[in-house]
């Protein structure tokens, strides 16, 4: 057996993924094609509401750390009418002005898809199925755990701990942004207590409806009055609540429950079951394992936003060599920077102290 | 902080960034200056409708049972009964 000393041509030992053994373009191209591919499959079974935001989120040419919207603070009605002699009055001022525009700042989330010593070893003997495989896991390791922790903040509220302090480095979360005041008084650079136009509507169903109730009847109550409070902002599309809320929405219905057997010849020998959400006036209400208060979350996707900066919507770095760190490993990391805001969170509400289902 | 004293015939209690703090009939207590803000309208000499009107709001969801109670009441038996700073202070000197 001859051993090969033809170093100049032929990559040996230690080396960075590099493109004259195309395993560089190799690397990169799993890198880029494989975070999609998990997210799609397991982000539905950590959190439909992270999903649905995912889904929808738009990415914009936005300068990294922070992005800038203008959002309407007050419902603004400059109608005038005309008299006979053709005359109105001219507005002496702007309903809205620069005091009037938030600045909502966008955050960035880092992650790391890690490939060890072992993997690269095993591509250079020629068996790139090792590092294959093993890419594989660890980029769902990662991003399953990326996006557990982006669930958390997206569905959470950054503002935590004893002394309470806002962690202006995390996303805003939905219990910041549908709010009244009292968890997130100055969301979004805008004062809750002097801006009365920036609160959400939070119900408690029992003190606001009465105790007793079906959970379904609590949840048509609190949309009659919302329609009634903020008949502007139009309902809400979706309802999002935790398992526990949820099976007690549903079992709610069991006693106006009727099976109608028309024609017992054609009933059907096989059970189905699916679980979609539960409407409600319309509303569609679905569980989020995310949520784990008894309260139901109540959205309009016009208003609530997920935004990515455009160059930090979830990519992946080149492959880095980490011997300087005396590693003898590569890694890629990956960033998710963007923000969670809505521009009128009046358009959305809450409804508390909801039945819930024990032993969930 | 704001010190604020509770001068109706009710306990009840404010809560802020998921701290609750009770303020008992007559005994003064510091709250953080926002949510006096928040509940009392506290710095607002004239406070327009909307801004009652979710001093209620929020009152309302801090106290569980008194989801019924109409704003005039919340607003005119409780929230303008509170006191502030020197006051509290010149009410207990007495």
């Amino acid at each position: 057996m001859t051993v090969n000393f033809n170093y100049g041509t032929t990559p040996y030992g230690q080396y960075a993924p590099d493109t004259s053994t195309g395993a560089k373009d190799y690397l990169n191209s799993l890198s880029r094609a494989i975070p999609p591919y998990v997210v799609a499959q397991n982000l539905g079974k950590l959190s439909p509401l992270t999903r649905r935001l995912l889904a929808s989120a738009e990415v914009k040419p936005i300068s990294f750390p922070f992005i800038s919207q203008p959002v309407a603070k007050k419902t603004i009605n400059n109608v005038q009418k005309v008299d006979y002699q053709g005359s109105f009055t001219v507005p002496t001022s702007l309903d809205t002005d620069l005091a009037d525009m938030a600045t909502l700042y966008s955050n960035l989330a880092l992650s790391t898809l890690l490939v060890s010593d072992f993997e690269v070893k095993a591509f250079e003997q020629g068996n790139p199925n090792v590092l294959y495989d093993t890419i594989k896991l660890r980029a769902n390791e990662t991003w399953m755990g990326l996006v557990d922790q982006i669930a958390t903040w997206l569905l959470g509220s950054r503002i935590s701990g004893t002394p309470p302090a806002e962690d202006t480095t995390q996303f805003y979360g939905l219990q910041d942004i549908i709010d009244d005041g009292t968890n997130c008084s100055n969301y979004a650079n805008i004062d809750r207590e002097t801006n009365t136009y920036w609160n959400s509507y939070i119900w408690d169903a029992v003190s606001t409806f009465g105790s007793g109730l079906s959970a379904y009847v609590y949840v048509m109550r609190a949309l009659a009055k919302y329609q009634t409070v903020a008949s502007t902002m139009g309902l809400p599309d979706v309802g999002f609540t935790s398992p526990a809320v949820f099976q007690a929405l549903a079992e709610s219905f069991t006693n106006i429950e009727r099976y109608v057997v028309a024609d017992p010849a054609k009933l059907e020998e096989v059970r189905q079951y699916e679980v979609t959400g539960i409407a409600i006036n319309g509303i569609p209400i679905f569980p989020d394992a995310y949520i784990t208060n008894n309260e139901i979350f109540f959205i309009n996707w016009s208003h609530l936003h997920l935004k990515f900066c455009d160059g930090y919507a979830v990519v992946s770095s080149d492959w880095k060599d980490l011997s300087v760190n005396g590693r003898l490993a590569y890694f890629s990391y990956l960033m998710f920077g963007g923000q969670l805001f809505c521009d009128a969170p009046v358009s959305c509400f809450r409804l508390q102290n909801m039945p819930e289902a024990t032993g969930i | 902080m704001a010190l604020v004293q509770n001068t109706s015939d009710k306990d009840f209690k404010v809560v802020y960034q998921g701290v609750e703090y009770i303020v008992s009939i007559g005994e003064p207590i510091e709250i953080p200056d926002v949510a006096a803000k928040l509940y009392f309208a506290y710095g607002n000499d004239s406070p327009s409708p909307d801004t009652i009107k979710w001093c209620c709001q929020r009152m309302r969801g801090a106290n569980p049972g008194w989801g019924n109670v109409p704003d005039k009441e919340i607003w005119d038996k409780v929230i303008r009964k509170v006191i502030f700073g020197k006051e509290v202070l010149k009410k207990n000197r007495r």
